[in-house]
């Protein structure tokens, strides 16, 4: 009887919590969503000129790399160096060996976030940038949502590496999602989100 | 200012002085059972502040003494509210910008004891409940959600009356109840120590 009991409240409980109330996430604007993280250790007033890598790396199942190279990414090319460039940097190709360097990456499919652990996950990719064998990595931890349809962007540092880790270091990103109309890109929305990305991260700006 | 706060169980009082001190009409005269729909308002909280009518509460107790009753409840409830878009600093360093959606669900559960003024057809009282809240706060942000759940102590005063109109048959019920539970959450860059609320329960009376 006690037995009875005890197992009916239980499921009384379980049938209570299964009565919450969901929020309309229909009420979600459904526009972009951006993070953007930076190195403390890095003095952005020192680093004078910049270079945008023009084709962005897809992330998606194929083991060998491809490029997303046509209008629309010229333009979110374009827009981040825009940005880079209002924050007052100077931009410079890649023979002129610029301070630090912007890698983009898109995100077509989430395997390899997925199968791999702890992030950067992207970094397991076989493509994915290099630099002349150096490779590179994060300074500073975090933890993302990430989905398909995302934008990386990867500000290195491409003075020599540091003793504590022979790579190169990022010293700011910013990941991007929200972007795709169903299966489509969304340019304005991209767009728009790259200058958000650029808005919260006023820690760029050189000091005039 | 506190001769205000206790206004409203002048008229309480004043209709229990016009009808018959006993009664017959509830169905069990040495324990009753409550049935709530509740209307539930969060106070100072940073979480989700919006009131709502998304929750219920049960209880029932037995009389040990004329007008003393002890007995348990479990009680549950959601409050919702939406954030605008908006950045958040999730770290010294790391920044998101979104809009939200946040809920919290609170599932109080314990013991209670009642003490009802008169035992007439209308049946005003005191009571107070002590016992368990799991919590949970859920941020949603675009396709994402992140969450977390808590226990805690809960303390809950409350009056009321039952009324039971008819003889033996069900009844209704009213009551107005402060909770404070000490369930503590950090969700994203909202924390919240300690859950205050305050509300009304309307259901019936057995």
């Amino acid at each position: 009887m006690k037995r009875n009991i005890i197992i009916s409240a239980v499921a009384a409980c379980i049938a209570m919590v299964a009565c919450q109330k969901s929020p309309d996430t229909d009420m979600l604007d459904n526009d972009y969503l951006v993070y953007t993280n930076y190195d403390t250790g890095t003095d952005f007033n020192s680093i004078g000129t910049f270079h945008v890598i023009d084709s962005i790396l897809i992330i998606g199942n194929d083991e060998k790399a491809s490029y997303w190279n046509n209008n629309n990414s010229l333009k979110i090319v374009n827009a981040y160096r825009a940005g880079l460039e209002s924050a007052g940097f100077t931009p410079v190709t890649e023979g002129e060996e610029p301070d630090v360097v912007l890698q983009l990456s898109y995100i077509n499919t989430t395997y390899y976030f997925n199968t791999y652990g702890s992030g950067p996950w992207w970094n397991y990719y076989p493509g994915y940038w290099n630099w002349g064998g150096w490779g590179w990595y994060y300074p500073y931890s975090f933890t993302y949502s990430y989905s398909t349809g995302s934008i990386i962007g990867e500000l290195v540092n491409t003075n020599a590496p540091t003793a504590q880790n022979d790579k190169l270091t990022v010293v700011w990103n910013s990941y991007i999602c929200g972007i795709l109309n169903g299966n489509n890109l969304s340019l304005t929305r991209t767009l728009d989100a790259i200058k958000q990305a650029f808005v919260q991260s006023p820690y760029l700006n050189k000091k005039q | 200012m506190k001769s205000i706060r206790y206004l409203f169980l002048i008229p309480l009082f004043a209709m229990t002085a016009l009808i018959p001190s006993t009664s017959k009409a509830q169905i069990s005269l040495d324990s009753y059972y409550n049935i709530d729909w509740q209307f539930n308002i969060p106070l100072s909280n940073s979480f989700s502040n919006k009131a709502s009518g998304w929750g219920m509460n049960f209880e029932g107790g037995y009389y040990v003494h004329r007008n003393v009753a002890i007995g348990a409840f479990v009680s549950f409830h959601t409050n919702n509210e939406y954030f605008p878009r908006e950045t958040l600093h999730l770290s010294p360093t790391l920044s998101l910008n979104t809009d939200q959606q946040h809920q919290m669900f609170t599932l109080p559960f314990g013991a209670l004891v009642r003490y009802r003024f008169i035992e007439s057809d209308i049946q005003p009282y005191v009571g107070l409940k002590l016992g368990a809240c799991y919590s949970e706060f859920n941020d949603y942000y675009y396709i994402f959600m992140k969450g977390q759940d808590r226990w805690g102590f809960i303390v809950s005063p409350e009056v009321g009356f039952n009324w039971y109109p008819w003889a033996n048959s069900i009844g209704f019920h009213l009551a107005i109840y402060y909770n404070y539970a000490t369930n503590k959450h950090e969700v994203m860059t909202y924390s919240q120590n300690g859950l205050n609320n305050i509300g009304f329960r309307v259901g019936l009376a057995f």
